[in-house]
């Protein structure tokens, strides 16, 4: 896999996987005119290299599973436009979102996360987006793992900095996990559920799962990532998935666009954020009333800290807790743990 | 440090202005023989704050509140005004002779050790703490808020379970500050 830096980032040794500038460029290329054969002569000068080099890059293009036709002397044409969250096409369609100005894409990472909480550290502005094809260490909540099958799914992590107390910050899981589901519902017409605070569901089982972290003083937030996993295109979950995972296109029976789908999920993003921002967590836990058939009477399991019990929901605390009727009559505010539907 | 670990109780020497502690006990008696699970108080400008632990848990059982006697450790106190004094749980077991540093919790959550369960801790006692250090995290809403130390120094003690609800302030790690050079 070709290595080297994106434009615009200091070169740092752990974002050394990042997607080669010149392998996104070629692709951009190819993917903007697929009916067109373009020239060794085109390429070279389009991302840069030497004109006898031209073929390297394509070699490389075809490693990374996008077919390319032709050689040197005909010029080269891209059979079939791959679903590749190419930075450039990115950047192209969010030109005026704070979403769209750092872009790290890496064919094959560990985990978004970890490269994010990096940038984080390292003084990246707001709106920084990691992405991956594929992850080979994603994680969920309590060490569990996210299956992040290579290209069918979006593996992203958003860095988000804003003048915030960490007291309203974990209203920011719903505001991500609305952003998903709205988006979702834009692109493939499905009407997810939120299952609190920012699980995705469609027929009962699970297609998007968000895991936030904070770095924060204690009076003020210094960044916030945001990892967010969705299956799109999976054809089929593992066994052991079956029962609780699904993907949009197990779902809708048709293959998703991913690219077409980001650009939804981050224009949404940054909107019910802002709305965030500037009117507080209300309109968020209103949105999220509205939605989810988990914020009210709902028939819930709750596990957490060893403890397990059986209840109603009973609507958002304000600082958008789940408040639960507890089936032997207490009033339970739930702070974390699991929530399933139960009988 | 052996003489504080003793002073668990509010009603040693240990004076703060303004605050009998005497008196501080009588509310606590009187809080748990109403089931209250908080109370506040103010005059001429000092104000205490007084919290039982217990009052949010990570599925507070509001229902639950016991009327039964206070656990034996202070619950939080916060006092403001009009100089700023903070009495905490935590640091009200310290003694005079030894100013420890508390951690505090910048959320109500879940307080975890460590970063997946079977993992090791992020720091146990006797650790040698450098700012910027990660201790332990604090989830709520599956926001996962990774504390780091503020100070430089020895952890004396953990305050705080793994796995348990923490409020918004709650002491977190009692750190016995290094040296200034």
């Amino acid at each position: 896999m070709a290595t080297g830096k994106l434009s615009g980032t200091t070169g740092r040794s752990d974002r050394a996987g990042t997607t080669d500038r010149r392998i996104d460029a070629l692709l951009t290329l190819l993917s903007e005119n697929p009916t067109v054969v373009i020239s060794g002569e085109k390429i070279a000068r389009h991302i840069g290299v030497s004109r006898s080099a031209v073929w390297l890059w394509t070699h490389r293009l075809r490693a990374l599973g996008v077919r390319v036709k032709g050689h040197p002397r005909t010029g080269y044409r891209i059979e079939r436009v791959p679903d590749v969250l190419s930075p450039s096409l990115l950047r192209r369609r969010l030109r005026d979102s704070p979403f769209g100005k750092r872009i790290y894409h890496y064919f094959k990472t560990a985990s978004t996360n970890s490269i994010a909480l990096d940038l984080g550290h390292a003084g990246e502005p707001h709106g920084a987006i990691v992405l991956a094809e594929e992850q080979t260490g994603g994680r969920g909540r309590a060490g569990r793992s996210w299956h992040s099958e290579k290209t069918n799914g979006i593996y992203m992590s958003v860095l988000l900095r804003s003048q915030i107390s960490p007291i309203v910050a974990p209203v920011i899981t719903l505001v991500a996990g609305l952003a998903v589901r709205d988006a979702v519902q834009e692109e493939t017409g499905v009407a997810g559920d939120l299952r609190w605070p920012n699980d995705v569901l469609a027929d009962g089982k699970k297609f998007s799962g968000i895991l936030t972290e904070m770095y924060a003083k204690p009076s003020q937030v210094r960044f916030v990532i945001v990892g967010i996993g969705i299956n799109v295109n999976h054809t089929a979950m593992p066994a052991e998935l079956t029962r609780v995972a699904t993907s949009l296109r197990l779902i809708t029976g048709k293959p998703v666009s991913r690219l077409q789908l980001l650009v939804r999920l981050l224009r949404r993003l940054d909107s019910y954020y802002n709305r965030f921002l500037a009117e507080g967590s209300r309109p968020i836990l209103a949105r999220f009333a509205e939605v989810s058939t988990y914020a009210r009477g709902k028939r819930v399991r709750i596990t957490t800290g060893g403890e397990s019990y059986v209840g109603t929901s009973d609507g958002l605390e304000p600082n958008g807790l789940l408040r639960v009727r507890r089936d032997d009559g207490k009033t339970a505010v739930v702070i974390s743990g699991d929530v399933s539907e139960a009988n | 440090m052996k003489a504080s670990r003793k002073k668990k109780n509010l009603s040693t020497e240990r004076s703060i202005p303004g605050v009998e502690f005497g008196q501080v006990e009588k509310l606590l008696d009187f809080m748990a023989a109403h089931g209250l699970e908080e109370f506040e108080y103010e005059h001429r400008g000092l104000r205490i704050r007084l919290k039982k632990a217990s009052a949010v848990t990570n599925a507070a059982t509001r229902a639950e509140a016991p009327p039964r006697a206070l656990p034996r450790q202070p619950p939080a106190m916060s006092g403001t005004a009009p100089d700023p004094m903070e009495i905490t749980a935590a640091s009200s077991s310290a003694t005079a002779s030894e100013e420890l540093h508390i951690i505090k919790s910048p959320i109500v959550g879940t307080f975890y050790a460590a970063a997946s369960p079977g993992a090791p801790p992020f720091v146990k006692i006797g650790d040698l703490i450098q700012p910027g250090q990660v201790v332990c995290i604090i989830e709520a809403m599956k926001l996962m808020n990774e504390i780091e130390a503020d100070v430089s120094g020895e952890l004396v003690r953990g305050l705080v379970e793994n796995g348990q609800p923490v409020e918004y302030g709650q002491g977190l790690f009692a750190i016995r500050p290094a040296k200034k050079k």
